[in-house]
């Protein structure tokens, strides 16, 4: 069955693609030190608002900081935010998922009309009250997307608990006198992995798209620290003259939810047993 | 139908109940007092002078009962006044809530016409260069930061060609033009927030109708009345289309907060003059009651959205009225 799945995985021309770019970025993030030509927080205002050069690759700021190793560091950023945040959601959308279709009832019925109600809110306007309201810093940021993006999959998750509660193999196992939580997390659990995987993965580039947009409006990760999201906003500010600050962050963020995009993509294709042949 | 329509209504409710708990949840919970931006502010304020203006809020009270008087106010549309400059809340929403509805009620009309049209295309030359195209522009929609496109967007067409308007609703001399002009004006200024705010919609429902088409398309129904000698036009758009358009209709209801949603960022871009961004300034001033207020209308219109989804759905499917 791995096998099969690699298989596809290395046919699937998408996902190879979206997996070698986050390859290379994580690398890349994770190795930052040593890659960049210059210190990201490091002021010459000498050499502000240059264009970019064969000195400051792809030009420097406003405060004379050059853009490249500022990119490079906003990728620390944007990937931790995005895997921390989408582990928070998914974590809590699979355990409300799985309880809510196994236990059924008032606990179904009670879970479910609070998704509902999440679900008819407008998530943005959501993260953005609760940010206003609590400090804006890499960490609330992080918590406030987790725990406003699990409702879609806490649905999925339900969905197909219902379908599996009700099949031979997991009547066997209470019949056998196993624990609730071990029929809910070793033998449900693994049998929904599959959706749960994809939906993590198209989470990762969604949590990153708000992250920069919370950052751009000034209500994520507070300058110094660089980002995406808030390089941006000092390319708003000099739209007029320096168009390498608006082009270079928004070209990161595309890319790389691109990438997260096509893997996750890639492996519903590869995981759905509908295109099994 | 009627019968349907009032059990829908019901069940919308107690959904409209939870979300204003939510939104008053939230503010509750958030630390700090609104109060502190008027009293940091003034260092000769004394403390007696600082819970006269507590209480003069009803802040001193425990949040439950707050929320009460809150919802009682509420039924009356009393919104209470804004900490900013005392003005009711009621007047400041609705005198921004029609360009607001104006932008949605646009881009979702491009959503509609321009997706549908898209999807089927792809649909019918599935594999086609038309398709693969498709395929791109939905990944792209999906993947790119719109705030970053509005800014490229303004860039080339406010700043570099000189085109379009790049902020407002309207230019400054207005008042003087004749209503065809204003209509133009205004179209002009609609255009770049409109398009933006259509992206990531567009992208979804174009791939959605391809989707749904493509299952249509293999039923039985279908292969009957290409058998029956239909040209491939009536069989795509009499025949495959209706029933595609069912499922079209429920992600109508699901795309509307997150269009709702898009408005707070993209209203503040554009500085359009809308609900959102009054919402986005109430976010920084911590104008507690204007953001209730706004809380509630964007939960009421949401609900609006479903509830005439619902409506288009039972119309354009018999089947779902009896059930």
């Amino acid at each position: 069955m791995l096998k099969l799945y690699i298989k596809r995985f290395i046919q699937n021309k998408f996902s190879l693609w979206g997996i070698s770019f986050i390859f290379i970025l994580s690398s890349l993030a994770l190795f930052s030190p040593f890659i960049v030509p210059y210190p990201p927080l490091e002021q010459n205002l000498a050499e502000r608002l240059q264009s970019p050069s064969s000195l400051h690759l792809l030009g420097t700021d406003d405060l004379g900081r050059d853009l490249f190793s500022r990119l490079i560091y906003g990728s620390r950023i944007s990937l931790t935010v995005g895997f921390v945040a989408v582990s928070i959601a998914t974590l809590f959308g699979t355990f409300i998922g799985l309880i809510s279709g196994y236990f059924g009832k008032w606990i179904d019925s009670t879970l479910m009309r609070i998704v509902d109600i999440l679900l008819c809110f407008p998530t943005f306007f959501l993260i953005l009250m609760v940010i206003a309201f609590l400090e804006p810093n890499i960490l609330n940021v992080m918590i406030v997307i987790g725990f406003t993006s699990w409702t879609g999959l806490a649905r999925l998750v339900r969905g197909e608990t219902l379908s599996f509660k009700e099949r031979e193999f997991i009547l066997a196992a209470k019949s056998l006198g196993l624990s609730t939580p071990k029929i809910l997390f070793f033998h449900l659990l693994p049998n929904v992995s599959a959706p749960i995987l994809v939906s993590a993965t198209l989470g990762v580039g969604n949590a990153i798209l708000i992250e920069s947009s919370l950052s751009f409006l000034g209500l994520g990760v507070q300058p110094p620290i660089p980002s995406w999201g808030n390089i941006l906003t000092t390319g708003k500010d000099y739209i007029h003259f320096a168009w390498w600050l608006s082009l270079f962050p928004g070209l990161c963020i595309l890319f790389t939810v691109l990438a997260f995009n096509l893997l996750g993509e890639g492996l519903r294709d590869i995981l759905d047993p509908r295109s099994q042949n | 139908m009627a019968a349907y329509f009032f059990k829908r209504l019901l069940t919308l409710l107690p959904l409209l109940l939870g979300i204003t708990f939510l939104t008053f949840l939230i503010m509750q919970l958030a630390p700090g007092k609104p109060t502190d931006l008027i009293t940091d502010l003034n260092a000769k304020m004394s403390l007696e002078a600082k819970q006269k203006l507590t209480k003069l809020y009803g802040l001193d009270r425990p949040w439950p009962i707050q929320y009460w008087e809150w919802l009682k106010r509420l039924s009356r549309f009393d919104f209470g006044k804004s900490f900013k400059d005392d003005r009711p809340v009621i007047h400041k929403i609705l005198e921004r809530l029609p360009a607001t509805l104006l932008l949605n009620f646009l881009s979702l009309s491009l959503i509609f016409t321009l997706a549908i049209l898209i999807g089927m295309t792809a649909a019918a030359k599935k594999g086609a260069l038309f398709d693969k195209l498709t395929t791109l522009f939905v990944y792209l929609g999906f993947s790119i930061p719109t705030f970053w496109l509005a800014l490229l967007l303004m860039i080339l067409f406010g700043l570099k060609i000189g085109l379009l308007p790049i902020s407002g609703l309207r230019s400054l001399n207005f008042e003087e033009l004749n209503l065809l002009q204003k209509a133009w004006d205004m179209l002009q200024h609609l255009l770049l927030p409109v398009l933006v705010m259509a992206l990531t919609g567009l992208a979804a429902l174009a791939r959605y109708t391809r989707s749904s088409m493509l299952e249509v398309l293999h039923q039985d129904y279908i292969r009957t009345a290409r058998a029956k000698g239909l040209k491939e036009r009536e069989v795509i758009f009499k025949h495959a289309f209706k029933n595609a358009l069912i499922p079209i209709i429920t992600l109508l209801g699901l795309m509307l907060p997150e269009l709702i949603g898009g408005s707070f960022i993209f209203e503040t871009i554009f500085a359009y003059p809308g609900m959102g961004r009054l919402g986005f300034e109430a976010i920084m001033a911590r104008d507690y009651p204007v953001l209730m207020g706004i809380g509630t209308m964007v939960a009421f219109l949401t609900l609006l959205g479903n509830l005439l989804a619902d409506m288009l759905y039972a119309l354009a499917d018999p089947r779902i009225r009896y059930k």
